[in-house]
């Protein structure tokens, strides 16, 4: 970090190395198509670069960076007019881990995730990006905050009430 | 409650995001093109000039990845204009982007508050409003001027720039028109056409979102320890007389 700080672009790639992927999927998460993401996180790490000199010495990289990135991809979502759906889907093999399951609790397990995705998206764009950030790529409460553009305190109720209604979706949906 | 939670944190492992791209040989290309984020002294940045869109350039060619790969880079005191293939998006424009430049002020309070000499620029008359940002180096004093219809027809910003730190970065798409000139004999930048992107940080390093707006012609240039941004639709000629009445 420091010697990215005074200007050498392989300790910064490095940092690229170190921070492309969450990059990539907290920029997809918010402008909701891959071309996109892949140009924000580029042009976040680009700028983020530009801006080292001023990067508050001994402060954590990574909510910053992702600040600069989710800014980047929001503002590419807006121009291309798309709505933010979390365009998001599951994967053929989707396990969770320990012995092969049998068929059929495999697909009560797949569908029950089908149905909480679905559900997650009948949520509002902002309550269902928290969730995202928080849950999908584990972000901290600091972390969802600048990527978001809100303050940690508005994660926590926003988280909240996100769930909340999430809880009340999955009802209606399972009667 | 918890069994959501675990329920959300099962789909995760379930969930296919695209594959993440390898952005390093994209963005080592774009900082290639500038190493240091010290801005270089005017003289120098016009002689490399060629030898930098000539590497850049080829840079492009090899890595197709580079979407926006930066075609030449600029640097002015305090500000760093990144030259893109692309022009960049643009979500508002010059009248809203005014209501986030602070605080109305007088113009006294604005020259007590501001750690540098805040230069008005006679040949504009007097501003409609004065506004003070704290947050950029040495406060960033704004004038705007409208015109007869309420709108916004000029926009002068000044702040105080370190030497080594950017603090506005703007990129410019390929049809705008970026060319050197000169303002009372200190080094300036004239940017026309479409739009440039901007991107501030503040004292603490805090990056600034102003949203990314459409900033019309542009001016900039230094002017003692500070530097002068006026934005409008003036063409050259007019911008170069306006700027040349600061006093």
């Amino acid at each position: 970090m420091e010697r990215a700080r005074q200007g050498d672009v392989s300790a910064y790639e490095e940092l690229v190395h170190r921070y492309q992927g969450i990059a990539f999927r907290t920029a997809y998460l918010v402008a909701g198509s891959a071309a996109d993401a892949e140009e924000a996180a580029q042009d976040g790490f680009v700028k983020a670069y530009r801006a080292l000199g001023r990067f508050r010495r001994g402060a954590p990289f990574r909510p910053w960076l992702l600040q600069i990135v989710a800014n980047e991809a929001r503002n590419r979502r807006r121009s291309a007019g798309r709505r933010a759906g979390l365009e998001l889907r599951l994967a053929g093999e989707a396990s969770s881990g320990g012995a092969a399951p049998s068929p059929e609790a495999t697909l009560v397990a797949g569908e029950r995730r089908e149905e909480l995705l679905a559900a997650l998206e009948r949520l509002r764009e902002e309550e269902r990006l928290v969730i995202a950030c928080r849950f999908f790529l584990d972000l901290s409460e600091e972390e969802t905050a600048a990527a978001l553009g809100v303050r940690k305190g508005t994660v926590k109720s926003r988280q909240s009430r996100a769930l909340e209604h999430l809880r009340v979706e999955l009802e209606a949906a399972r009667g | 409650m918890a069994e959501l939670e675990r329920d959300l944190r099962d789909l995760a492992l379930a969930l296919a995001f695209p594959p993440a791209p390898d952005l390093a040989p994209a963005v080592r290309q774009r900082l290639a093109a500038r190493p240091a984020r010290r801005a270089f002294p005017l003289r120098r940045a016009l002689v490399l000039g060629t030898a930098i869109l000539l590497v850049a350039v080829g840079a492009v060619m090899a890595v197709p990845q580079a979407r926006t790969a930066v075609l030449e880079w600029l640097g002015l005191r305090g500000v760093t204009i990144e030259r893109v293939e692309t022009a960049p998006t643009v979500t508002t424009d010059l009248q809203d982007a005014a209501l986030q430049l602070g605080e109305p002020v007088t113009l006294a309070e604005a020259r007590s508050r501001a750690r540098y000499e805040v230069a008005v620029l006679e040949a504009l008359g007097e501003p409609d409003a004065v506004l003070f940002y704290p947050r950029a180096p040495g406060g960033q004093v704004s004038f705007v001027y409208r015109g007869e219809d309420g709108e916004i027809e000029a926009l002068v910003s000044q702040f105080r720039a370190g030497l080594d730190d950017d603090f506005i970065y703007k990129s410019a798409g390929p049809d705008t028109k970026v060319e050197p000139v000169t303002v009372d004999g200190a080094r300036a930048w004239w940017l026309e056409g479409t739009p440039h992107e901007l991107l501030y940080v503040d004292e603490n390093g805090e990056p600034i979102f102003e949203e990314t707006r459409l900033a019309e012609n542009t001016l900039l240039w230094e002017r003692g320890d500070s530097t002068v941004r006026l934005e409008g639709d003036f063409t050259k000629e007019d911008a170069l007389r306006i700027a040349a009445s600061a006093r």
